[in-house]
């Protein structure tokens, strides 16, 4: 754990607002908060649909979005920190824009005008771009490209830097691949994609994988209301040790499999033969998925019941493994550095193999192995 | 009482979700009731509805629709079907109620003793007890097609996306409970239905902080020695299914392909069998019409809904946290 130094900031004694808590990273601040310091934070819900996590706690919550200025002004209240969480992630670029920017500039204005003590803001990794070099600092440059998303976020960061200028105490924080309960990419995801084979022929994947555990990283932003010399800075986020992605997507294998190997596939001289005829069948899918969702649902579960080892070969089958869009991404070996968070903040997280555990655990209760 | 000799006119409260998916789409097929009356808060959402159907009132005041209509369907939030089907009954209308009944135990009694006194129609709308397959399962259990039940495992889990116009669902007063007050009430409906005892034992856990449980497990006894679990969740998809097992092998249900179920007597391999799918919403509101036209009781009666009602209860008194060695982070927890 991270050594406290005296600072004139308390997260613990502070009133807090959170934008985004329905989702991943809102949801398990909003959850800490209460659980560690007895903060119900006021959260702002765009969309009830998602509140099932949130609603298990006895937080305030406030319907709008950070689009509503007035929606915002009201459900901020006297808060004195916002972690802004909230971040377009519709089918819509455009509202997407809107969201992550025009957002931030209303979220950043009331919030100067209410003399708010800290705002912290997620951005991203994906600000470097698609090929960042092998080691990356706060300091390397951003690097805008054809991901939306992260040329949004380059955005975002510029607006904190101008909301800073005009004396809001922001933070920017650049968390990397977070993993753990409830994350719907690289744990759910990730368990999702191996049980269906998505994890396989992977012997040409060399890259490296940048985890961190949620805790962690709620670890890192809670230092970050706590120390005032993280005011006006960006922060990479994640976990203690780089890992393989062999390895990242490895131990789900092993958690899904109960450590047997699954669905062992052809390696070489098969395999272009099957990709071809996973396309072709991908393909046919797809046209079946369209007309007939119901009855395929139901041939899966009457596969499940009675044939079951064949429906794991036959989602194995379809889905094949590494997508050739994905190797690039996948053979990275990007090593995102945490040293100014461990210098600045005292931030110490776990290591992967750690951070799994409590997954495993999570994953089972769950149901998803 | 009605345009035609065998109709009974309706009103329906409370134009939501629920009755936006599942009535108002299937009400002009069901022979005897006529939609005479929609009340609902909204001004968009009356007029909507006015101009889709041909009303003697669309509007925001329940007491004006009164005296269009014989009978009432509830669609409201949770805490309002008690006042509703209150002033329903006591204005002498049939009432077909959405589950559950009300949020109390005591408040579905006062509603039971007031329907029983002026001799009307109270119902629930536990829509799955008119499936098929359900009913399927309850003859094989009474008539101990594969002997006698010895215990069962109800599992029933989903990424909670009910589109929520009022967003009740997630505030306290509103709702009365999380996933058991509403999941939870249809699976408990069936449990009772089939099983047919009272409870010995109960030891229930959920994952609530101060807030609305989205995720329970329940182990329970009957009296007559049945044994089971059940878990339900809002935030996962669990391995869904209703297992149940027999002296001579195990019968399994899936509620999400109602007309399917599975038999694997022992010793032997596992078969499926298909099931006619039927039209529960219609059977069940047909049901409803059924027995305020002839005066006979309803397929589900109240004091069945005050069963599971007051077992609700029951677990949110005893409540215990479910384990969550996740939850805590890397920090130690406040008293």
């Amino acid at each position: 754990m991270a050594v406290r130094n005296e600072t004139t900031m308390r997260l613990n004694t502070s009133k807090v607002f959170i934008t985004g808590a329905t989702g991943f990273i809102g949801g398990r601040i909003a959850e800490r908060l209460w659980i560690d310091y007895r903060i119900a934070a006021r959260c702002l819900v765009q969309n009830y649909t998602g509140a099932a996590r949130l609603a298990r706690l006895p937080v305030p919550m406030f319907p709008g979005s950070v689009l509503e200025r007035q929606a915002l002004e009201k459900s901020m209240g006297d808060s004195e920190v916002i972690f802004h969480c909230a971040y377009g992630n519709t089918s819509d670029p455009e509202l997407n824009r809107r969201v992550n920017e025009e957002g931030l500039q209303n979220l950043g204005e009331i919030a100067l005008s209410k003399g708010i003590q800290r705002l912290i803001h997620f951005s991203t990794v994906a600000v470097y771009g698609p090929q960042p070099p092998d080691h990356v600092t706060e300091e390397t440059p951003t690097c805008l490209s054809e991901d939306e998303y992260g040329n949004s976020k380059i955005r975002t960061e510029t607006i904190c830097r101008e909301l800073a200028v005009a004396g809001l105490p922001v933070v920017v924080i650049r968390p990397t691949v977070v993993y753990g309960p409830f994350s719907p990419i690289w744990t759910i995801g990730a368990i999702k994609r191996v049980l269906s084979g998505g994890w396989e022929n992977t012997g040409n994947i060399h890259g490296l994988c940048n985890p961190v555990y949620i805790d962690d990283l709620v670890d890192g932003v809670f230092l970050c209301v706590d120390k005032d010399g993280a005011v006006g800075q960006t922060f990479i986020l994640s976990g203690a040790n780089p890992v393989p992605w062999n390895t990242f997507f490895g131990a789900y294998k092993a958690l899904a499999s109960g450590g047997k190997e699954q669905f062992a596939l052809p390696s070489t001289s098969e395999s272009l033969l099957l990709a071809w005829m996973r396309h072709l069948l991908r393909r046919q899918v797809q046209t079946l998925r369209k007309h007939m969702e119901p009855q395929l649902i139901e041939l899966h579960e009457y596969l499940k019941m009675t044939r079951p080892a064949l429906t794991g070969r036959l989602l194995a089958l379809v889905s094949g493994g590494i997508q050739e869009s994905e190797k690039v991404k996948y053979n990275q070996k990007t090593v995102f550095s945490i040293d100014k968070a461990s210098h600045l903040l005292g931030y110490t997280p776990r290591r992967f193999e750690e951070g799994m555990k409590t997954t495993a655990d999570w994953l089972r209760y769950y149901e998803y192995i | 009482m009605s345009r035609n000799n065998l109709s009974i006119k309706v009103a329906l409260v409370g134009a939501g979700a629920i009755a936006q998916r599942a009535y108002f789409p299937i009400l002009a097929d069901v022979p005897g009731l006529a939609l005479e009356a929609v009340v609902d808060p909204s001004d968009a959402v009356n007029g909507e509805v006015a101009s889709r159907f041909h009303l003697g009132y669309a509007g925001p005041n329940l007491d004006a629709a009164i005296p269009f209509v014989d009978a009432v369907i509830i669609c409201t939030p949770n805490h309002l079907h008690y006042p509703i089907a209150k002033t329903c009954l006591e204005n002498g209308k049939h009432v077909l109620c959405e589950k559950p009944l009300t949020v109390k135990p005591d408040d579905s009694k006062k509603l039971l003793d007031l329907a029983w006194a002026k001799g009307l129609i109270l119902t629930i709308a536990h829509v799955r007890r008119f499936y098929p397959a359900v009913l399927k399962i309850k003859k094989i259990i009474d008539q101990k097609t594969l002997g006698a039940l010895i215990g069962f495992d109800f599992r029933e889990g989903t990424v909670f996306s009910w589109q929520t116009v009022s967003g009740f669902s997630f505030d306290k007063q509103k709702s009365g409970g999380g996933v058991l007050m509403d999941i939870g009430v249809h699976v408990l409906d069936l449990l009772f239905w089939w099983i047919n005892d009272n409870i010995a034992s109960l030891h229930y856990m959920d994952d609530s902080l101060g807030g609305l449980e989205a995720t329970t497990d329940i182990h329970l006894r009957f009296h007559n020695g049945i044994s089971g679990h059940i878990k339900l969740s809002r935030l996962a998809v669990l391995k869904n299914g209703y297992t149940f097992h027999f002296e001579k092998g195990d019968l399994y249900w899936n509620p999400f392909i109602p007309h399917r179920l599975y038999i694997q007597k022992k010793g032997q391999p596992i078969s499926s069998k298909k099931v006619d799918k039927g039209r529960p919403m219609k059977a069940l509101l047909e049901d409803f019409s059924s027995a305020v036209i002839t005066g006979h009781p309803p397929f589900i009666r109240g004091d069945e809904a005050l069963r599971s009602i007051q077992f609700i209860q029951s677990c949110y008194a005893t409540r215990q946290g479910i384990p969550m060695p996740w939850l805590y982070g890397t920090r130690p927890q406040c008293d």
